[in-house]
């Protein structure tokens, strides 16, 4: 029963009878085709309307501007309909599926927003939408290409290194890049020193100085000391992000379901043989 | 390993009421980011066909896929930081046209922008509906609904902008652009907020035309505590009129005038998708570097004829010319560079990564070497645009407005150049490290955007170094602009170049490091990935007003027009288009204002 009041459809029509039936109602009060009454109800919806796009009350020049803007609008209504201007025109059918379509998306403002356990379910579910990027813990040395000997000094340095010495003053910042990185994100590792260097940090081994690496400033000593892989983010540490997703998930899953529960009620016949056998097939049912 | 005091400190941080902690550098990290980007909430960009809103350009900053034109992109790199600075003058338009509840959103107007499916439609419904309507005297169409929809859409783009703010990580800024062209003249000005404390309604050239009007509006402002300023941008189309002899009142530019212009206008936009503004080949037929980007079919259009009054390196002598004159310099500017892409795409700025940012008119290779811009130029002139960079002690809204309202900032056309520009006594020819250089730099001496005071004839230190995925550096060069005399001189000097190319006479052999053309390929083995100099002006005089200010040119890369031909068989540009470039980099000047 809980998932029977969930459904999409069931909403759907829910709302289209009382639309339906909120212009039933105002429509029997109608003396004639050609009266266009204001009364209470529709004054009321007119200006309910208009407060909660502008958030107060309108002045008197307002309430005209709007009544104005209503009834231009009904008469043109009343005589394009007269004149049967709304059959099979293109323009006036897309506007309706418009309107049908963002009737179904007022669907998800009026479904309640999700529970915790809602959000933990659709975290737990979708696990790869909320993916971390490795985090790396390194320092590095870098050597540019025309320096003298650079193989023999980088052996050199690397051996240096190994042996717990000082680097020399000159690779401090060598081009401004900082030595040592803590808890960097391959994404700004990518961003600092460019593509060929992050991928090659994902296959070196940890706790030791390795190297030449090469980016697109020069040759690199590099040294882990710990490599953090991708993981999921912790649900509490994003679960306003979470929600941000599943919202917007939601509305999109809703339209689809909308239309595919509707498409159910109609026979799709294609007659036409231009259209190819496999897209004809696809709309037949089962 | 030793201390390393460059390296950043944690400190805390507060936005909203939550805590947050994050890296402080006193010696200032390069952040980059867009500073001028259009979304739907443009009226010209919505009819255009962008749909994407700031809340989705925010997040193409920050990595996330989105629709271009209906096809998916993603940055390449993430930005640091940005600001969405849609058209003042349109916002309340843009609220009918975008959210469905909105009066006016079902008017035969509103319908007919949002409906149409091709250019050549958007193009007639662009001129019905607004054109017609500004030449027959009217601000805005008939389906404007007043400054209550202005605002609401106002919030609409304060609201996404707080939402995208995390502090250290990526900066947000709340911003719009004034959008004034008498006469077809583009004096347009992005304007900038410090922090949450923003008007309720942003003032458009609708309000006032003239840039005294905007000022006299942030003045105002002011008053009421909130801190702005602003960057004008696309002095190549401002008909001689963003660096005047006379105001817009037809008073002559007075000392007033020159203060407060100073005071509330900070950096000039040096590149964007709309040309290179700094110099064209017509008027600085010495500088060897100054054809590129020059988008020379604008001159086609709305009478936008280049004179030498419209470029940036002119806008600056003229500058201190005037603080000779007035005893204040009303074009007092640091650089930034940005893309006013109309695609709610931030910074998309790669050559081979670029889709145009301009809905329907250039979303295609074929539309981009064939079509024009509607009125305005070819969109084969048309470039990604450019980037800013911004000297910051942190990564948060305060540092990066702050760094940029001090002109601690340069432009790049598109790589990621990072230059650092000090003038001072006591530098040394060269340093053990980096740290010892920029520490001597602060020390020492001033950075980019201020002042150097002294007699002594200043050493000028330069430092940049390369874009990882870019090629090698070419060199760095000092322009300098004085008055000599009463007349406005300016001059390039090389102060370092790669491969040992600079003699002592200052010239600079041509550099063979040729782009590949079937592949694209660019140069790996030339020029070189950092230069430095610490230089000095022969001709230093320490009464003369001048100012000096730094281009970083690198090797020659491929342009977006051959990456379009070697991707699609079928597109053959012009012969007048160029295939390839170099990209270069702009460190805001160092001004020399002798007292009287």
């Amino acid at each position: 029963m809980k998932n029977f009041w969930k459904e999409p459809l069931l909403h759907f029509l829910l709302i289209g009878f009382f639309i339906f039936g909120y212009y039933y109602y105002i429509s029997d009060d109608a003396e004639s085709d050609n009266a266009i009454v204001i009364d209470d109800a529709e004054y009321d919806y007119l200006l309910g309307l208009w407060k909660k796009q502008w958030q107060r009350d309108p002045n008197g020049e307002d309430i005209k501007a709007f009544l104005d803007q209503y009834l231009r609008q009904e008469v043109f209504y009343k005589e394009a309909l007269a004149m049967n201007l709304d059959h099979n025109d293109i323009i006036v059918k897309r506007r309706l599926a418009q309107k049908m379509e963002a009737v179904s998306n007022d669907l998800n403002a009026m479904i309640k927003p999700p529970t915790d356990e809602d959000l933990h379910l659709f975290y737990q579910q979708n696990q790869d939408m909320f993916q971390l990027p490795p985090v790396y813990t390194f320092q590095q040395v870098l050597f540019l290409n025309d320096e003298k000997n650079l193989e023999e000094e980088m052996e050199r340095i690397k051996l240096a290194l190994t042996n717990d010495m000082d680097m020399p003053i000159s690779k401090k910042r060598k081009l401004s890049l900082s030595n040592t990185w803590e808890k960097t994100s391959a994404l700004d590792i990518n961003k600092a020193f460019g593509r060929d260097f992050i991928l090659t940090l994902d296959s070196l081994p940890l706790n030791q100085w390795v190297g030449p690496v090469p980016s697109g400033f020069g040759q690199h000593l590099v040294y882990i000391s710990k490599k953090e892989p991708s993981k999921t983010a912790n649900f509490n540490d994003i679960k306003l992000y979470v929600e941000k997703e599943y919202e917007y998930r939601t509305e999109l899953q809703t339209q689809e379901q909308v239309y595919r529960d509707l498409l159910e009620k109609y026979q799709v016949k294609i007659t036409s043989g231009n259209v190819p056998e496999a897209i004809r097939n696809s709309y037949s049912k089962s | 390993m030793s201390e390393d005091l460059l390296e950043a400190n944690k400190t805390q941080y507060t936005h909203n009421g939550k805590n947050y902690e994050l890296d402080e550098n006193p010696f200032k990290e390069a952040y980059f980011g867009e500073q001028h980007l259009h979304t739907a909430a443009s009226m010209d960009a919505f009819i255009a066909g962008t749909r994407l809103t700031p809340d989705e350009a925010y997040r193409f900053a920050q990595g996330e896929e989105v629709l271009v034109s209906g096809r998916p992109h993603k940055i390449n790199r993430t930005l640091d930081w940005a600001a969405v600075t849609d058209h003042g003058e349109f916002l309340g338009e843009a609220y009918s046209l975008l959210n469905q509840e909105a009066p006016g959103h079902d008017s035969e107007a509103a319908v007919a922008m949002r409906e149409a499916p091709d250019l050549k439609t958007a193009l007639t419904v662009y001129k019905k509906y607004v054109l017609d309507a500004l030449a027959g005297g009217n601000a805005h169409p008939d389906f404007w609904q007043g400054y209550d929809a202005v605002k609401s859409q106002w919030q609409k783009n304060i609201e996404a902008t707080e939402k995208h703010y995390v502090p250290g990580k990526f900066t947000t800024i709340h911003a719009y652009e004034w959008s004034s062209a008498p006469n077809t003249a583009n004096l347009h000005r992005n304007v900038f907020f410090r922090d949450t404390n923003l008007p309720d309604i942003p003032f458009s050239a609708n309000e006032g035309a003239s840039p005294q009007e905007l000022w006299d509006w942030m003045m105002e402002q002011e008053k009421n505590g909130i801190k702005v300023f602003c960057n004008p941008h696309n002095s190549n189309e401002s008909k001689g009129m963003l660096f005047p002899e006379v105001a817009m009142n037809d008073k002559p530019i007075d000392k007033v005038y020159a203060e407060t212009r100073q005071h509330f206008e900070r950096n000039l936009e040096m590149i964007q998708t709309k040309g290179n503004s700094e110099v064209v080949p017509d008027f600085w037929p010495n500088d060897e570097f100054a054809d590129f980007e020059n988008a020379v079919s604008l001159q086609q259009y709305n009478g936008r004829v280049y004179e030498k009054h419209n470029f940036v390196r002119y806008g600056l002598t003229r500058g201190v010319k005037y603080y000779e004159e007035l005893g204040a310099n009303p074009f007092k500017y640091g650089f930034v560079g940005g893309t006013d892409s109309h695609n709610a795409v931030m910074s998309n700025v790669e050559e081979w990564n670029y889709v145009g940012h301009h809905g329907m008119a250039d979303n295609t290779a074929e539309g981009r070497s064939k079509n024009e811009q509607d009125g305005e130029m070819y969109n084969r002139d048309m470039n990604p645009g450019g980037l800013t960079g911004v000297w910051a002690t942190s990564n948060t809204r305060e540092a990066i407005w702050d760094g940029m309202h001090n002109r601690e900032s340069f432009a790049t056309s598109g790589p990621r150049i990072k230059v650092r520009f000090f003038a001072g006594n006591g530098y040394q020819p060269s340093y053990g490290s980096y740290e010892d250089m920029v520490k001597d730099g602060y020390g020492k001496g001033v950075p980019m955007g201020q002042n150097y005071v002294g007699q002594e004839s200043p050493d000028f230190m330069v430092w940049a170094i390369k874009d990882p995925i870019a090629p090698n550096l070419d060199r760095i060069q000092i322009i300098k602009g004085w008055v000599e005399n009463g007349e406005m001189k300016d001059t390039i000097y090389n102060v370092a170049a790669s491969d040992d190319r600079l003699t002592p006479d200052g010239t600079v052999s041509p550099i063979d490091a040729p782009v590949n053309m079937k592949t694209g390929e660019f140069n790996k083995e030339k020029g070189a990935p950092e230069l430095m100099a610490v230089w000095k002006d022969p001709d230093f005089d320490p009464n003369q007003n001048a100012y000096y200010y730094v281009r970083v040119i690198q090797l020659p890369t491929a342009r977006y027009s051959l990456w379009d031909e070697i991707r699609n068989p079928d597109v053959q540009y012009p012969d007048d288009t160029k295939r390839v470039i170099q990209e270069r980099a702009w460190a805001s000047p160092i001004w020399i204002e002798p007292s009287k």
